[in-house]
């Protein structure tokens, strides 16, 4: 099993320059830390220490880093609150510091266009897992339920950057809990939301309208010739913005279509179960983000496992893999997803 | 002013400052390697090893307290030949001494454990658990009974000339008799302590957090408590005591140092920050510079001087304990171990 792939770790502060609510409970930070927006790869993410929280709660809280700008120095994190530590983050004001440990973990695996394996460390069965199987046009799927969205963005720009058209199916239970639409790459060009914004430390323009550039269809076709062709796709549970139903409703259409030779995912548990068992019925390799409590981050307590599928089956024994060093992102392979959640 | 001596020896090994990093926080030393310099430690502690893998509790293992940390890791390791192929080589040039925690389920294996290390390049010592609460392994853990810690300790003294530390666990009566148990039985020091048994239980699905229910709990929620059994142990024996639980900052390691401890040992303080080790060590150090005072060894039991007559009100049996010499007599067959006592 690796270890991440990129730079190695480092304890240092980071600024905040913006802390803002982008939706009910949920907050959109920019922070400013210069190695970890020049060596986050997309699926990584930081261990930040609350500031001010003394002893209580005690330990770091881990947070996918959605998007970098490493020309000056910023990244963002996309947190909802959901307990203490959340609540004192979405506190902070711009100029206050906390300390960050990162980039942490191994990130998402980038489609090779015509290259074969999967699992980088061979765990990707007999060819199973070959992303851009067949020729052609590479394209993939990033399926995001909530706040999942957050690793997904960062992923979404590194494909853009390299040519990879992809479908991005977003999910939520109502259309306000839509968080970082206005992330997404942009063709220069475009009448973008976020046109030449993205992780700016101070984003001028209008505010996000929910929805301003998801057609009612919950369709949208960015048709630029500077950039690969994407799709986003919006599901609510409500159906209160986009298409009603769920996530994975949207995905098995996407599917359908054939042409996906990857997807990537992260979210609940459940969908994430549900993603994998897609991936199986259409035989498309898929890697997933997942979630564990976290103390170290570093991979030296062993507090943050997760069953491993393929090596408890090689061993006949059952073995643990940690989310911090061995994942956050694996392949659906990889681990039991049964056991998350 | 003249710099101060952080230095200080525990059985055979000389440390540069008297901060460790304790087992099962710090991995092999390299996964946190990656974030700081572990050569400016004055030891690492391994995670504990047994002769075979262990494939460790099922999710969720850890469960934050107010100031504290329940886990239920239950011993995830690799195994000793895995230890000794994979880790040991890496470790022996880390630059640090490197003790490495053992763990069995009988006597035997731990001598098993003791005599394979012996030969191993870059493992300097022994940290003889006999306290895990998360191994139920033929029912209670040898730390409940001073009488198995003293086998223990005298049949690992006997297959290994590796510093022997025994680590107390909390969870007894008497953690005082513990520790002579494990002086006796010829232990070069006791570190004291481990994890204290505890139980976090989710409301929600009304069932406990852990699949063994009772999990460790570490952190500065533990911290009076670990203070308070260094200080009986302190009291108890004449080996080097490595003070343990809840330690995050200076101040707190300079609280065991004064208490009785030699040496301290980080563990939870590490998740809280990954350079709280080094963070202690320039800690003592400007406290020592500051105050005009020689070397990190004039802090060792420096508070109990100030004790009265009122420290032993609220002790236990620790306290009334016999002379050493003849309770071994009573307790153990003479001869038994005796010839390696810890001396020093
Ligand atoms: C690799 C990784 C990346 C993450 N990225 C993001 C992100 O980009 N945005 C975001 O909003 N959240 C993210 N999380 C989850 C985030 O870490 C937790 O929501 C946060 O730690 C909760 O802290 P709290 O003090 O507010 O909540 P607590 O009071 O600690 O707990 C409140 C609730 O959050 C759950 N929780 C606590 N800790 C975790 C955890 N480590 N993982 C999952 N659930 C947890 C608890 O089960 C509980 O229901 C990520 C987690 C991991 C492991
Ligand atoms: C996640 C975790 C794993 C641990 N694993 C071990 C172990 O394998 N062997 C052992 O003797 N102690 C183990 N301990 C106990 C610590 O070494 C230490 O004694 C205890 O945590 C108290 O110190 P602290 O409050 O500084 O953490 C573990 C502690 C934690 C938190
Ligand atoms: S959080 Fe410590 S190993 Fe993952």
């Amino acid at each position: 099993m690796m270890e991440c792939l990129g730079s190695a770790p480092a304890a240092s502060t980071a600024t905040v320059l913006e802390n803002r609510q982008v939706g009910p409970g949920c907050y959109r930070m920019c922070l400013e830390n210069d190695y970890i927006a020049r060596c986050t790869l997309p699926g990584q993410f930081v261990h930040v220490r609350i500031p001010g929280s003394s002893l209580d709660p005690l330990l770091r809280r881990p947070f996918s880093v959605c998007l970098v700008e490493p020309s000056n120095g910023a990244f963002l994190v996309l947190y909802q609150v959901v307990g203490r530590g959340t609540k004192m983050l979405s506190a902070l004001r711009p100029g206050d510091r906390l300390d960050v440990l990162g980039p942490l973990g191994r990130g998402f695996e980038m489609p090779r266009a015509g290259a074969g394996g999967g699992g980088d460390d061979g765990s990707g069965g007999d060819g199973g897992n070959s992303i851009g199987r067949g020729s052609g046009a590479v394209r993939v799927a990033l399926v995001a339920g909530g706040l999942g969205i957050a690793p997904l963005i960062m992923l979404s720009h590194a494909l853009f950057r390299s040519g990879v058209g992809f479908v991005f199916v977003v999910g939520a239970r109502s259309g306000e809990l839509l968080a970082g639409l206005d992330l997404l790459p942009r063709a220069p060009g475009r009448d973008a939301v976020l046109s030449g914004r993205s992780a700016s430390p101070e984003p001028a323009g209008p505010e996000i309208v929910q929805g301003a550039h998801v057609p009612p269809n919950g369709c949208d076709t960015a048709t630029d010739d500077a950039g690969p062709r994407y799709e986003v796709h919006v599901v609510t549970e409500d159906g209160s913005m986009g298409r009603r139903g769920l996530v994975t409703d949207a995905l098995r259409d996407v599917l359908r279509g054939g042409d996906i030779a990857c997807a990537y995912a992260c979210g609940p548990a459940g969908m994430l179960r549900e993603v994998a068992r897609m991936g199986e019925t259409f035989r498309v390799p898929v890697q997933v983000s997942l979630e564990e409590r976290m103390a170290c981050g570093l991979g030296a307590c062993l507090g943050c496992a997760v069953k491993a599928r393929e090596a408890t089956a090689r061993s006949g024994r059952t073995a643990y893999l940690r989310v911090c060093a061995d994942g956050p992102v694996f392949w659906v392979e990889e681990v039991d997803l049964d056991g998350i959640g | 002013m003249a710099s101060a001596d952080l230095a200080v020896t525990i059985g055979a090994i000389k440390m540069k400052n008297p901060v460790i990093a304790a087992s099962g926080t710090f991995g092999f030393g390299r996964e946190f390697g990656r974030v700081l310099d572990i050569s400016a430690l004055g030891a690492i502690v391994t995670k504990g090893i047994t002769l075979e893998p262990r494939a460790g509790n099922p999710p969720p293992r850890l469960w934050e307290t107010a100031c504290g940390l329940l886990n239920s890791v239950g011993l995830q390791n690799p195994g000793l030949a895995a230890f000794i192929r994979d880790e040991a080589p890496r470790l022996a040039a880390c630059g640090v001494p490197v003790i490495v925690n053992i763990s069995g389920d009988s006597l035997a294996e731990f001598c098993e454990l003791a005599s394979c290390l012996e030969g191993v390049p870059g493992v300097d010592g022994l940290e003889v658990n006999v306290s895990c609460p998360n191994i139920h392994a033929g029912g209670r853990p040898f730390a409940s009974d001073p009488e198995a810690v003293y086998r223990v300790a005298a049949a690992v003294r006997r297959v290994t000339g590796k510093t022997l530390i025994v680590k107390l666990s909390p969870n007894v009566a008497g953690i005082a008799r513990t520790a002579q148990a494990a002086e006796m039985g010829g232990a070069d020091a006791v570190s004291c302590v481990n994890t204290y048994l505890g139980i976090a239980i989710d409301a929600e699905r009304r069932r406990p957090v852990f699949s063994r229910v009772f999990a460790g709990l570490s952190g500065p929620a533990i911290k009076p408590l670990a203070l308070r059994a260094v200080w009986e142990v302190a009291s108890a024996v004449r080996i080097p005591v490595v003070g343990i639980g809840g330690i995050c900052s200076p101040q707190d390691a300079i609280e065991f140092l004064l208490a009785g401890a030699r040496a301290v040992a980080i563990g939870t303080g590490n998740f809280i920050s990954p350079m709280a080790c080094l963070e202690v060590v320039e800690g003592i150090r400007s406290y020592l510079e500051e105050r005009g005072i020689r070397a990190a060894t004039d802090l060792v039991g420096r508070a109990r001087g100030h004790a009265g007559h009122t420290a032993g009100s609220h002790s236990d049996e620790a306290y009334v304990y016999e002379p050493k010499e003849r309770k071994a007599e009573d307790d153990f067959a003479a001869g038994k171990g005796r010839s390696h006592g810890g001396e020093q």
